[in-house]
């Protein structure tokens, strides 16, 4: 049985059957139209061999969201701080920065159900400790992939709430899978033209 | 020798004679071996590195201890111990060889100067040279109208990491590191009677030191030498309408304290004598023109001349490895071409010298080759064509024969066959090998073993290959091959290898013998279909394996799959977004001769490399109105365990971005 567990590399498979899937769709005229700022926080929700010797806090994310025809496009920054749970390990703080994709899969009145993979790098830096001390060596980075899930809502035509759950593996050597369960706010505009030249 | 040459020019009297009621040809598929990748190709796949060409060549196997380094050998020739395989630039031969490493990154362009690859993986004659290996010629892009102005950055990581786990003992593993920051940048100009380009490019890598075979090797090493930065500038110039149109190329690439921007880094290089890695500094330097004159309306000479330098040094810390090699090559050609109604000829003559330079005196340092050669394409019969080369090369002392033959023949209904028959000649001292220079003198540190048990001075190959194509419509086309190569003569070269439980690396005797009898065959399929104008998808496959061969080639050839299925499925939308996807799969591959290392090392050398499927994806959009191209490339997505060799890294997943901005 496929195991996103054991094949982390599976989300950049169904990246691929997203992407085969959006051949069909040419460019419409009202591509990047409007797009979305959004702000957000989570919590971690699951437990690994990690969570035996740091904790998570908090994440705080700040993203764009760009509609096209095909697809929503999300790029954006996610930090979290991780704290030690003994003196042998060092406390570090996480950041997220990814590129997303999703696609609107139920829609109902003013509610969207959406789905869709993000992959990036996760980039660690450490405090300092004996055996690792030169900027070099307290900083870490790694690819990560995910998949994601929201709920949103709009209360006006450009302000909306989303309630959203998202499942990352870093892969490192060790795997570390993280599910985190959040919610935040989000303001849609309409893209200037500068920017919608400088996109297309 | 008289005797021979008599042959030769009956040979080609009877050629010109037999043309003289030639008919109207048909224009179909000529030379079935020759891939050429595009320059679209090349974007939708976000080649940065020159190796990432390799991913895209059907009937070739690349294989790397590194990562930076790659060798590659033509699924259809025989295996190329030495990288016996042709690089040519604009149709200037580039010399990269240390030995029998050919690092194509060291050639001071990047992808963005390329416009088109033609890559041949058997026989063929091309600009004076006939290669039994192969061959591959970049032809670089021709700067758009006025001046503008392109850089790129290039960077990756591998999956693998420790992470926060470095901090934990039970789960402690070595950092791999990322790959790159690869930089370049340059400036273009276009114009009617000159096109220039001026490049400089930065490749970044980090020796995978972190993999545990190399780990024991290279560990001591101080980081300054498993950190490389290597800097190449380089100038094109194309003067089209100048007297013989000439076309410039110069070009510097180096490691090391010499470097022109980066910081310090000494090359790490896999140095065959005493099995392990040494730290080097590298040189390449390439100066070459290259061009043709109208004599008449149907006659044109083409020339090409060039010098180039590659220097390998051990830096002075570590002085007792005895790298200390420069090898300067000297080339000239010149050619006759005329094309006639119903038919081509070509009449060249050719010189090259390799100069070999090291701190002692070499019994023999300066090779000699003088070519001449003819050409002829024609059709004798209605729907055929014929081509017929013939080279006579010779190093002053001894002179081989080198021919090939093809012929093309359209069957009708969208049937065409293609034949090919190939007997070439070659002089040890037209190879790159170690052991050749080391007989002639060239010194291996003390405690190597090598034994040459080398006599001959040449060897012979012959080659056979038919190719079925069926062109189904405008949009499919088959192609079915088989093919047969037999070498006699050629030196080959093994190593004993034996496990040192100390330290865990590996030590070796090496052996070279000729008259080993070498023979492969195979077969090659290949499906090309359009789907539509924005999508296109390709199947090939190409199965080579050694037969009734001597043990030690049979061996050789077992470190290479006999199975290779590559699918490629490309989609641009003609706007700005299109994607790359890329399957490959490879059977698995033996090294028998570390079959006893890997049961004393406990498995840490493999003596077998299983069957992998390899997924690659390339994302492109362009923004900006194409000012800006982003690519986002995913290698081994399975992550499946990718090693080519049992001395080498292990290349897991890893994701790369790669900026190109153009003004």
């Amino acid at each position: 049985m496929f195991s996103l567990k054991q094949h982390p590399n599976g989300i950049i498979v169904l990246l691929i059957l997203f992407f085969i899937s959006a051949i069909d769709s040419t460019a419409q005229n009202n591509d990047l139209e409007r797009f979305d700022a959004g702000i957000n926080v989570s919590l971690n929700s699951n437990k690994t061999v990690l969570h035996n010797y740091w904790k998570p806090g908090n994440v705080y994310g700040a993203y764009f969201k760009f509609h096209l025809s095909f697809a929503l496009v999300q790029t954006g920054v996610s930090f979290v701080p991780f704290d030690s749970k003994n003196t042998i390990q060092p406390n570090f703080d996480g950041t997220f920065l990814y590129a997303q994709l999703e696609k609107v899969i139920f829609t109902i009145d003013n509610f969207t159900i959406n789905a869709g993979v993000r992959f990036g790098f996760f980039r660690m830096v450490f405090e300092s400790t004996s055996l690792y001390h030169t900027e070099d060596e307290m900083q870490e980075h790694e690819i990560f992939a995910g998949l994601v899930s929201s709920v949103n809502y709009k209360f006006t035509e450009n302000l909306g709430i989303n309630l959203d759950v998202n499942y990352s593996s870093i892969l490192t050597r060790k795997k570390i899978n993280l599910i985190f369960i959040g919610t935040g706010i989000y303001y849609s505009f309409n893209t200037p033209q500068w920017l919608k030249d400088f996109l297309k | 020798m008289v005797k021979r040459f008599s042959k030769i020019v009956l040979f080609v009297f009877y050629t010109f004679a037999a043309i003289s009621n030639t008919k109207a040809q048909n224009e179909f598929a000529w030379n079935s071996s020759a891939q050429i990748i595009s320059a679209k190709q090349i974007k939708l796949s976000g080649v940065s590195r020159l190796s990432d060409l390799y991913t895209l060549l059907n009937d070739w196997y690349p294989s790397t201890i590194d990562g930076y380094r790659w060798k590659l050998n033509s699924l259809k020739s025989s295996f190329s111990q030495n990288q016996d395989w042709i690089l040519m630039l604009n149709g200037q031969r580039i010399d990269l060889n240390f030995f029998g490493e050919k690092n194509i990154n060291f050639l001071p362009i990047s992808s963005r100067n390329i416009d088109s690859i033609t890559v041949y993986s058997s026989p063929v004659l091309l600009n004076g040279e006939i290669s039994t290996g192969g061959l591959i010629n970049i032809n670089t892009v021709k700067p758009r109208d006025g001046f503008s102005f392109h850089s790129e950055i290039f960077a990756g990581n591998e999956s693998g990491d420790p992470g926060p786990y470095k901090y934990v003992d039970e789960y402690y593993s070595e950092n791999i590191d990322i790959i790159g920051p690869d930089y370049s940048f340059g400036i273009d100009y276009g114009g009617n009677s000159i096109n220039a380009s001026l490049n400089y490019k930065t490749n970044a890598y980090i020796y995978p030191s972190a993999d545990s075979p190399i780990y024991y090797r290279v560990g001591n090493y101080d980081f300054k030498y498993r950190k490389v930065f290597s800097d190449a500038v380089s100038l094109l110039i194309n003067l089209p309408t100048v007297i013989g149109k000439p076309r410039i190329f110069a070009g510097y690439t180096g490691t090391g304290k010499y470097n022109i921007l980066s910081r310090y880094g000494s090359d790490l290089i896999f140095y065959d004598p005493l099995f392990c890695e040494v730290p080097a500094d590298n040189k390449f330097t390439h100066i070459g023109i290259s061009g043709s004159l109208n004599i008449t309306n149907r006659s044109i000479l083409n020339y090409s001349a060039k010098w180039s330098s590659t220097k390998t040094k051990n830096p002075e810390e570590h002085n007792n490895y005895l790298v200390d090699w420069r090898m300067d090559n000297l080339f000239f050609n010149t050619e006759l071409s005329s094309t006639h109604r119903n038919f081509h000829y070509t009449l060249g003559a050719g010189f090259s010298q390799n100069f070999a330079k090291t701190f002692y005196t070499l019994k023999k340092n300066k090779i000699n080759l003088y070519k001449i050669y003819a050409s002829a394409h024609t059709s004798i019969l209605n729907d055929t064509e014929q081509s017929t080369d013939i080279m006579i090369l010779s190093n002053g002392d001894e002179s081989v024969l080198k021919s090939i033959i093809t012929n093309s023949v359209n069957l009708g209904r969208s049937n065409f066959l293609e034949a090919k028959l190939s007997y070439t000649e070659q002089l040890v001292d037209e190879e790159y090998g170690l052991s050749n220079w080391v007989s002639n003198g060239f010194c291996i540190p003390c405690g190597c073993n090598i034994t040459d048990n080398s006599s001959s001075k040449k060897n012979t190959n012959v080659f056979g290959e038919v190719v079925w194509i069926y062109q189904f419509n405008k949009l499919i086309n088959f192609k079915v091959g088989a093919f047969l190569n037999r070498v006699l003569n050629k030196e080959y070269e093994t190593n004993e290898i034996f496990f040192n439980e100390i330290d865990k690396t590996i030590q070796s005797n090496r052996f070279s013998s000729n008259n080993v009898k070498a023979n492969n065959y195979g077969l090659t399929f290949n499906a090309a279909h359009e789907i539509s104008s924005n999508i296109s998808h390709n199947l090939h496959y190409t199965y080579s394996s050694a037969t009734n061969s001597d043990s030690i080639y049979s061996d050789l050839m077992s470190t290479i799959p006999r199975h290779k299925v590559y699918y490629n499925l490309s989609y641009f939308n003609n706007n700005d977004f299109g994607f790359n996807f890329i399957v490959t799969f490879l059977s698995s591959s033996a090294w028998n001769n570390f079959y006893e290392a890997e049961k004393e090392s406990g498995g840490l050398y493999k003596s077998k490399q299983k069957e992998k499927i390899l997924c690659d994806l390339s994302l492109l959009k362009y923004f900006w109105q194409k000012r800006l191209k982003v690519n986002m490339i995913f290698k081994n997505l399975l992550n499946n365990e990718n090693r080519y060799s049992p001395l080498g890294a292990r290349f897991d997943f890893s994701f790369f971005f790669l900026v190109e901005m153009t003004l």
